[in-house]
């Protein structure tokens, strides 16, 4: 970057950010208003967007830092039940009061053995549900938690060296654990059925269209901010820091950095944005359920991050909406389809485009440039293969 | 009822020894009465003469189909046109009239035998009284223990006390002897001296069948407070004597389950930590190996009992299928690695991350299309030979399904640990695991080596899920839910490249995970859940001391 950058150039820098702006701010709204948009397509979008959030932060850790993480479904599912039991605390049925004084959310009745609305008798609200009756306090919540697992795995794992495919599987089975954790009855988060029957958000009915129509530019209000923030990151000494983790992790040891305290925060940060994903898109969806942090639900981050392009934060955003539209473009369709498209995908992205669609362009230019030497050169000396020397 | 029952206990105490046994067909006439209990004890005398083709009798009597006709016992079975057609009572084969054709009666024609709900419990009774004339010593056990399960049945004590004597099974002597204490226990008046005998003689036998009851006793009220005090001191001390007992059973087994888990486990490390040594190259799809090396054995079970049916080979030969389906999925799935090998992995090398992601989504393709080809579960039938298993101590059977697969398993590591060391292949893969420019250079086909490494991986991987058949389910995801991610820790907890970290690591997650799961501390059991959840906890924080495995190799490979 020029020292005094004019500010054709400093547009330029922040196309994406203009494009976000102007496509989920204005555009899709305007739309909606037009009536070219129905409410529940703004909805979808809006669920997406979160998504998004989440990709950014494993581009942040996986494309910038050279960290696979498959525990990201698990961040955003700890931030989606924490809004999600807020959520339930203020909604089904009115009128099911504990010894306590404090209202039986409706789902728990799930893992209670009584029927909805039946004398809750020993039936309490359990202590770890109670925070979560507060907005501020969930939304606080529903970072930190998140952050703070991440920070722990990320501490324990990266300061004992654990890395590259290690480090991918510990997060997998830690991921596993919780999944199996959170489907259980008696630890009271409602098992397999998730956490059901939300009704309002701050008072506002979640059916309302106005209100799902808030929660979306809500979503993209902070899907911005999310992708301001890691771009500064990525910009700033510290970002450098992380390529030079990914790229040469023992020089830079040798060099007198402590990587791990680097890896630990990066993970913490991207941890947290899941999170925040997971608070945005448990009222869209209107149910979070323990699926949500299956095995198979942290590699679609990834696989959405790697269409995109990693390494480039705009094609996270890219990769998360357009691989989910095209999902539920096909599950109309032909959803027993959909696991093949999805595993071609995985195949085709590593072993054909590694630099996603943000990369195709300078794939595409390399390989012309190549065909072209091989025109005027008759006996090339290799082959070039493509995205070979890709990082 | 209670004197009759007493009366015949006598006379069959008595008589049993010295009078022949009875023909059925000289008691069925006393099946007719009107008097419910002459019925009753005539059906207990049919079981007294230990006649097997009484058993289906039993059955027809009980479902209400036990008629008179002419003064005659018969078995009436519907026949077309509101018609019933009569049936021998203890042969089952049609009566024949005077021109041979099987009799067909209206229903008007017969006297129905209107069963009590009583008589109902009598025939219940009477049927596993049968059993214990059973000439299979299996169904003597089970009746055996039916005798002395509750409400017992007073009436098997004679015969149980010349089984417990004379009977050449150990098994059933011993069933024989719990179920006569156990009468004893529910007949003798609590706290009487032949009640406290009867506990006396449980505990010796270390039966566990006698835990519930020994229980209820404890509560029962007694008016004399010394006999009271006698029999719970008694009855504590046998629960606990039990108890100890059934508690290192326990340990026992679930040590035996956890090896044979075990023994799967390092079948499935063992093709992952080599690849990855070799090539570093993670191959998330190992699990679907694992699948297609069990629904092999699936369609080769389908292939023999298609070839049964249509008579190619005798449907005693069935389980031949077994042993035909061990190579047939090792092939199977070493071709599939092959395949995999040559149009995946080769352009993955070195790059671990990415080999991740591409075998992940082969994977998902390879579940889905078997998910699509044989739904979402299948039955694999064990061998007849693989159900049973070998009663090492009373109450502790080590089901054959299971020592089949530990075998198997140090079986196969033996090949594996031969090929290794002894051949030419297992040469040149440690040269190229080793120095792959180097082995290149030297002459040796690094690619053919890999690929080759990769196809005999994979391979190990189908004998995993043909081994899985015997003990578990059998569904398209069943080694991506299920072995994926622990066989990744067996290998991560023993170190690459080393076979006997694989060894120890895969035995000790097996072997930890089914000691924790029963394990109760303060009323709270573990259960298959938190196990997991500890087992991991516990793989953290060795990875915290050990990072790169029990046995990690030294030297400039270390840090690869």
């Amino acid at each position: 970057m020029s020292n005094a950058p004019g500010f054709a150039a400093r547009l330029h820098a922040h196309r994406f950010t203009l494009f976000l702006v102007a496509a989920g701010l204005f555009a899709v709204p305007a739309a909606y208003l037009a009536g070219h948009l129905t409410i529940e397509t703004v909805n979808m979008l809006g669920r997406y967007l979160t998504f998004a959030i989440v990709a950014i932060g494993l581009d942040l850790i996986w494309g910038y830092t050279g960290i696979l993480s498959l525990c990201q479904a698990l961040f955003f599912s700890l931030g989606g039940y924490a809004m999600g039991m807020y959520l339930a605390h203020h909604g089904g049925p009115e009128g099911i009061i504990d010894a306590n004084g404090w209202k039986i959310p409706a789902c728990l009745y799930v893992v209670y053995p009584y029927a909805v609305g039946e004398a809750p008798g020993d039936a309490t609200v359990p202590w770890f549900w109670k925070p979560f009756f507060w907005l501020p306090l969930t939304v606080a919540l529903g970072v930190l938690i998140p952050g703070l697992v991440a920070y722990l795995i990320g501490y324990f794992g990266f300061k004992s060296k654990v890395r590259g495919v290690y480090f991918s599987i510990l997060t997998q089975a830690i991921t596993v654990a919780f999944w199996l954790v959170f489907c259980m009855n008696n630890m009271k988060l409602c098992g397999t059925n998730g956490l059901t029957r939300f009704a309002t958000i701050a008072g506002f009915p979640l059916t309302s269209d106005h209100v799902k129509l808030g929660l979306y530019l809500t979503t993209v209000v902070l899907l911005i901010a999310s992708y301001l923030l890691c771009r500064w990151l990525t910009r700033s000494p510290f970002g450098r820091v992380l390529v030079a983790v990914r790229d040469d992790e023992k020089t830079l040891r040798f060099s007198g950095y402590r990587p791990y305290h680097y890896k630990a925060f990066v993970f913490t940060v991207a941890g947290a944005l899941a999170g925040l994903g997971g608070m945005l898109y448990a009222p869209q969806m209107g149910i979070f359920t323990p699926a949500n942090m299956a095995a198979d639900r942290s590699i679609l981050v990834v696989i959405w991050v790697a269409v995109g392009g990693r390494g480039t934060l705009s094609g996270a955003v890219i990769g998360a909406l357009g691989v989910n539209l095209f999902y539920s473009f096909l599950t109309t369709r032909a959803p027993e389809v959909w696991p093949f498209v999805q595993g071609l995908l995985f195949l085709a992205v590593v072993l054909l485009m590694p630099g996603g669609v943000m990369g195709l362009g300078a794939q595409l230019a390399a390989a012309w440039t190549s065909l072209r030497a091989r025109w005027t050169e008759p006996a090339p000396a290799s082959l070039a293969v493509p995205g070979e020397d890709q990082a | 009822m209670r004197e009759r029952i007493i009366i015949l206990l006598l006379l069959a105490l008595t008589g049993a020894a010295t009078v022949t046994r009875a023909e059925p067909a000289a008691i069925f006439p006393r099946l007719l009465s009107e008097n419910a209990a002459d019925r009753e004890a005539a059906l207990i005398d049919l079981a007294r003469t230990g006649d097997e083709r009484l058993d289906p009798f039993f059955e027809a009597y009980r479902v209400g189909s036990v008629h008179g006709w002419n003064g005659q016992l018969v078995v009436a079975e519907s026949h077309p046109g509101q018609r019933l057609v009569l049936l021998d009572p203890l042969t089952s084969m049609p009566l024949l009239d005077a021109e041979s054709t099987p009799v067909v009666v209206a229903k008007s024609d017969l006297v129905a035998i209107k069963i009590s709900r009583n008589e109902r419990k009598t025939v219940a009774n009477a049927r596993s009284l049968l059993r214990l004339f059973s000439p299979r010593a299996e169904s003597r056990i089970a009746g055996a223990k039916k005798c002395g399960d509750p409400p017992v049945l007073v009436e098997a004590l004679g015969k149980l006390e010349d089984l417990a004597a004379n009977d050449p099974d150990r098994r059933v002597r011993r069933t024989a002897r719990e179920s006569i204490s156990l009468i004893q226990l529910d007949q003798n008046p609590p706290g009487s001296h032949a009640q406290v005998e009867a506990i006396i003689a449980l505990a010796e036998l270390r039966c566990q069948r006698a835990i519930p009851r020994l229980r209820e006793l404890l509560t029962a009220e007694l008016a004399d407070p010394e006999a009271r005090d006698v029999l719970h001191a008694v009855a504590t001390d046998a629960i606990r004597t039990i108890e100890r007992r059934l508690f290192l059973l326990d340990r026992v087994s679930s040590l035996f389950q956890g090896i044979s888990l075990g023994s799967v486990l390092i079948l499935m490390a063992m093709g992952l930590a080599i690849t990855f040594g070799l090539m570093g190259v993670i191959n998330m799809a190992h699990g679907e190996m694992m699948m297609i090396g069990a629904y092999t054995t699936y369609e080769m079970q389908r292939l023999f009992g298609s070839l049964a049916a249509s008579g190619v080979i005798s449907a005693a030969h069935q389980d031949v299928y077994f042993w035909a389906a061990l190579p047939a999925a090792f092939l199977a799935a070493a071709l599939a690695g092959f395949l995999i090998e040559w149009l995946v992995v080769r352009h993955l090398y070195k790059r671990p991350l990415e080999s991740l992601l591409a075998t992940w989504g082969l994977g998902l393709i390879l579940i889905q299309a078997v998910r699509l080809r044989y739904g979402d579960n299948i039955g694999v039938n064990a061998p007849a030979w693989a159900r049973g298993g070998i009663e090492i101590l009373p109450d502790l059977t080590l089901p054959y399904g299971r020592l089949f697969i530990i075998g198997l398993c140090v079986v196969a590591l033996l090949a594996l640990h031969q090929l290794i060391q002894r051949s030419r292949l297992g040469l040149n893969m440690r040269a190229t695991m080793q120095n792959r420019d180097m082995a290149a250079s030297m002459g040796v086909n690094t690619h053919l080596v890999d690929r080759l490494t990769f196809a005999l991986g994979s391979g190990l991987a189908g004998i995993a899920g043909y081994a899985w058949t015997l003990i578990g389910g059998v569904t398209p995801d069943m080694g991506q839910k299920n072995f994926i991610i622990d066989s990744f820790l067996v290998v991560v907890t023993g170190g690459v490249g080393e076979m006997v970290g694989v060894i120890c690591a895969g035995l000790g997650i097996g072997i930890l995970t089914k000691l924790i799961e029963p394990l109760e501390i303060g009323g709270f059991t573990f259960g298959a859940i938190w196990a997991k959840v500890v087992l991991l906890i516990i793989i953290v924080t060795f990875i915290q001391f050990k990072p790169a495995g029990l046995f990690a190799p030294k030297g400039r490979a270390a840090d690869v």
